[in-house]
């Protein structure tokens, strides 16, 4: 978290496109006035241009004096926009109208009473996985009648963002081979209790534990135990699956989604990338450690110690 | 060169790259629907400055764009565009015959400003609209300068400032807040403006491809000819000619004030013209300048003339001396180039005909006739002429048959005969206005052999003041009579024997009298006592009317006529060289503007919450106490305060109980990031704290 005080050392100012039209106006009236020998011409001529110093006193007010401070910003998948919150506090007693908070030429629209704050989630959009250095952020107003353009020095955040691959169902999972065996495999190892849901006829793959001993003396049948969401199903999720066509990024996105579905399942899943892989399990915690792995894979610090 | 360019780069280097402009929004509705407005008003606005035809195009186009907006529907094709930006050009020009002249600029400009906000769609477009208005605005000086006027035009900017405000900020503010948010700034401006306006240093210059003055206009002026009838048709004109301010106590009396304006020494059948003065004129004109002296005559004053076209300047008679224009051997003050805008100059004049009036002049051009005496008319010259001593007493018997004939004098006089309107005049209708008789007078001195001349001006004049200031209008228009007699111009105003109370009380009483069908009649004498007494209820009316005066004159004395002069007079107050004017101008102009910005700068910049601000709510709360008398002695704290001012109002108790709490934590507590919005509460408490019931 870090935080930014805009002092008069920090802010510029320059007249925009209209200010240059308003000053053109101003020179046209000057030649009437000075043509016709008008003094009410010249009158009116001083009194906008005052009225121009006078705005542009009120922009530069309207800036200074702001206080910024950045928060943590929550990771996203690929292609929906990061958000970087960003407080900006107005510690004096003046209310400050139509500021602009902009990151990476988007703008964000921010209006203060005095003594108040906003909190602003600049979007960014994402492009790559990875990372996501926030933008540095400007402060620009237009206040009080767009004739004077302020804006501040960049205030550089640094917080980042974590973008994960974007989750894509482009091959279908593979139900049979190696797959299955690990799942088998890895069957017992499980650990915690499941939410019991009902009771089924045993089907091949069912795990021996979940089997209904006393209906079986009862009825002579194998019942194993229903349990919720077929949580007690796991996944192995691996890179070895995939067909050897698919290229890299779209290794990571479809593994993404398997793991997105998985996690929405309420499956327990594995992650089994080259070099590295993340044992069964489910939960928030799990979830993200595996998205992070994949959002990383080959070029983050992170991922580089498991190439 | 490399160490050279350092500096720059360094300079540009600390220039941060400039962030992107904000997205533009949509302009609101409510906003377009005002600045429609005020395009409306300054379309009707209009019809009083130019023409008709582009009015009504201006107010087609303005109609359209209203209901674009009403319906939400879309701006009409370019084509249409093209096609009526072309149909306007073409309309100026047909009007106006070109370019040039300030009413086609401001047909133009209005047609412009209808035509741009037609076509408007984006945010930049409207910002255009706004400037554009301001500069018509501005432009609307150039017609009228008066008090009311540049109120109108500051209620338009503050107008237009308060658009800019909305449509430059996205989020929706109320009306109110814009509309005083606005008249602030606007106000924090003109004091900036008042100083940049004193001393910002006048230059002449001219800037051809600006549209230039009217040669034919609105601009009022005195014809150069002067034909029957036509002067009295200007009786009504109540326009203002010039403004006057006599120096020191010496003030000619009403009778007294004949302000010369034109000669005319040419006769066309009972009418006159000027002679446009010739190169010896001028020359004479230079040698009477050097010896001419301001203070040589009885009567020292300004004079604060209107906007005119007029090339010769009105002076008291008899002059002495001329501080604006070439004074001719006609004693008419020439003007080559006649002002653009209002003007103004000195003059010096003396009661009598002074002897340096007496120049030879050229007898038989002043003798020139076009009028023949009719058979009747021939015997009465005869009967004047015969038995004469000299010129002066035939002047004094014609003068006393204008006396004892039934002339009439009339503000409405009828035509007279075409082939000899002078015998018609002297003989069968007798009735006319001050031309008809300076006219007639003038011809019959020179069929009298005596050299004489029209002269064109005013006579008398509204006094305001006592005398010391005088407004000189259009309806003071006046002409009367030259004879060179003795070796000197004399005076004689027919007129003045016709119709006294047009010279002794001028031109408003007689208005008065005509109005109320008392001229000419037997209570005319009655009608001007009543309307002359001091004690009548049109006194305080008049009283109220010269202080309204009075406020125009300073108006037009400090601004609409502060050139390049009066900056200099400025200057001399405040003891500045007169060398070194521009120089000063600037440096003042610079250190005051610079000053007052670093004021403003100083003054407005956003500071945190000061633990005295909680005390100035708080004596402002002590403060609505003092009407029961109860005040807080010095002794008490405010907690003690609030204890005793509770049991006289107990009803208020809780509101007395929670102001003094808040009033503690905010002076006397931690400040923090809460303490700027509790304060604003706190404000807020104290202000609609009201006492209502007497205890």
């Amino acid at each position: 978290m870090s935080n930014f005080t805009i002092s008069r050392r920090e802010l510029y100012i320059l007249p925009t496109r209209v200010g240059w039209y308003y000053a053109l106006i101003l020179s046209a009236l000057f030649g009437i006035a000075v043509k016709f020998d008008n003094q009410s011409a010249f009158m009116m001529l001083f009194i906008l241009v005052a009225v121009a110093l006078i705005a542009m006193v009120y922009t530069h007010n309207n800036v200074i004096g702001l206080k910024m401070n950045s928060h943590p910003s929550k990771s996203v998948f690929l292609g929906t926009p990061a958000s970087f919150p960003i407080t900006l506090s107005n510690p004096s007693a003046k209310p400050r109208h139509a500021v602009w908070l902009i990151a990476g030429g988007f703008h964000q629209l921010a209006a203060l009473e005095s003594g108040s704050q906003q909190t602003i989630d600049l979007k960014l959009p994402t492009i790559q996985r990875g990372y996501l250095a926030c933008e540095p952020v400007n402060l620009s107003s237009l206040y009080p009648i767009g004739v004077f353009f302020c804006w501040t020095k960049r205030f550089i955040s640094t917080e980042r963002c974590l973008v994960y691959p974007q989750p894509l169902d482009l091959v279908p999972f593979p139900e049979n081979g190696s797959n299955q065996g690990k799942e088998q495999a890895q069957a017992n190892v499980r650990l915690g209790a499941e939410d019991y849901a009902g009771m089924k006829n045993y089907q091949d793959g069912d795990r021996l534990r979940d089997i209904h001993w006393p209906s079986l003396a009862k009825t002579n049948k194998l019942v194993s135990i229903q349990y919720e969401n077929h949580s007690n199903s796991a996944v192995n999720l691996s890179w070895f699956n995939l067909p050897s066509t698919l290229g890299v990024e779209d290794r990571l996105s479809q593994l993404c989604y398997w793991l997105v579905e998985a996690e929405k399942a309420g499956q327990r899943y594995q992650l089994e990338m080259p070099n590295h892989t993340i044992e069964f399990d489910r939960g928030m915690t799990h979830y993200h450690e595996c998205l992070n792995v994949l959002a990383l894979w080959g070029n983050g610090p992170e991922g580089a110690t498991h190439d | 060169m490399i160490k050279l360019s350092n500096p720059l780069k360094q300079l540009l280097a600390k220039l941060p790259p400039m962030p992107s402009q904000p997205p533009a929004h949509d302009a609101r509705r409510g906003t377009l629907l005002q600045l429609a407005t005020l395009i409306g008003i300054a379309v009707l606005f209009h019809f009083s400055i130019a023409n008709l035809l582009i009015a009504l195009f201006a107010l087609a186009i303005f109609a359209l764009k209203t209901l674009i907006i009403f319906r939400k529907s879309s701006i009409p094709p370019r084509f249409i565009m093209m096609i009526l930006t072309i149909a306007s050009l073409g309309m100026v020009i047909y009007v106006y015959g070109g370019w040039n002249g300030q009413r086609a600029g401001i047909s133009f400009l209005i047609l412009l400003v209808a035509l741009k906000f037609l076509e408007s769609q984006t945010l930049r477009d409207y910002y255009i609209v706004c400037l554009l208005l301001y500069f018509l605005a501005a432009s609307s000086f150039l017609f009228n300068s008066s008090i009311p006027n540049i109120i109108i035009v500051v209620a338009y900017t503050l107008a237009t400032t308060s658009i800019l405000f909305q449509i430059s900020n996205p989020t929706k503010v109320p009306l109110k807040t814009t509309l005083s948010m606005s008249a602030t700034m606007v106000a924090k401006a003109l004091p900036l403006a008042i100083i940049l306006f004193f001393f910002f240093p006048r230059i002449h210059a001219d800037f051809g491809f600006l549209p230039s003055f009217d040669t034919s206009g609105n601009a009022a002026s005195l014809s150069d000819s002067l034909v029957a009838g036509e002067m009295a048709s200007s009786a009504f004109n109540n326009e203002l000619a010039f403004r006057v301010a006599f120096k020191g106590s010496n003030i000619p009396n009403q009778s007294q004030l004949y302000w010369r304006a034109k000669t005319m020494p040419l006769e066309r059948n009972f009418q006159w013209e000027v002679a446009e003065p010739t190169t010896r004129d001028f020359a004479v004109a230079a040698d009477t300048k050097k010896t001419a002296n301001l203070d040589s005559g009885e009567w020292r004053y300004d004079i604060l003339h209107e906007k005119s076209t007029d090339k010769y300047l009105p002076y008291l008679d008899y002059i002495s001396a001329a501080s604006k224009g070439k004074t001719l051997p006609d004693y008419s003050v020439y003007l080559v180039r006649p002002e653009a805008s209002a003007f103004s100059y000195e003059g010096s004049s003396s009661a009598n005909s002074a002897a340096s009036f007496a120049k030879p002049v050229d007898r038989d051009s002043l003798l020139q006739l076009q009028s023949k005496p009719n058979a009747k008319l021939q015997l009465l010259l005869e009967q004047w002429r015969e038995g004469a001593e000299n010129d002066a007493q035939i002047v004094q018997r014609v003068y006393h048959y204008f006396e004892n004939t039934p002339f009439e004098y009339s503000l409405l006089p009828p035509a007279l005969d075409e082939f000899d309107p002078l015998g018609d005049f002297m003989l069968n209708i007798r009735v006319g206005y001050c031309e008809h008789y300076a006219s007639a007078f003038t011809i019959i001195m020179r069929m009298l052999g005596i050299p004489s001349r029209v002269v064109v001006g005013y006579q008398g004049g509204t006094q305001v003041n006592g005398g010391k200031f005088i407004e000189v209008r259009y309806s003071d228009a006046h002409a009367w009579s030259e004879v060179w007699v003795n070796g000197l111009w004399q005076r004689v105003d027919p007129t003045a024997t016709i119709s006294p109370e047009r010279i002794n009380f001028g031109m408003d009483a007689l208005i008065e009298l005509w109005d109320s069908g008392l001229l000419g009649s037997n209570n005319t004498g009655r009608a001007l006592s009543n309307l002359l007494d001091p004690k009548g209820l049109s006194k305080v009316f008049r009283n109220l009317q010269d202080t309204w005066k009075n406020a125009g004159y300073q108006w037009n004395k400090w601004v609409v006529n502060y050139d390049f002069k009066a900056q200099r007079r400025l200057l001399e107050k405040l003891g500045v060289d007169q060398r070194n004017s521009v120089a000063a101008l600037v440096t003042i102009m610079i250190v005051g503007a610079f000053t007052l910005l670093l004021f403003y700068f100083w003054r407005l910049i956003p500071r945190g919450l000061k633990r005295s601000d909680a005390q100035v709510q708080y004596l402002r709360f002590i403060k609505k106490f003092k009407r029961y008398r109860i005040e807080k002695t010095n002794s008490e704290t405010p907690k003690e305060f609030a204890t005793r001012v509770s049991s006289r109002f107990p009803e208020y108790a809780n509101q007395i109980d929670s102001i003094t709490q808040n009033y503690y934590a905010l002076r006397y507590g931690n400040l923090n990031n809460e303490s700027v919005a509790a304060f604003s509460s706190f404000k807020v408490q104290v202000r609609q704290f009201n006492l209502k019931r007497k205890p």
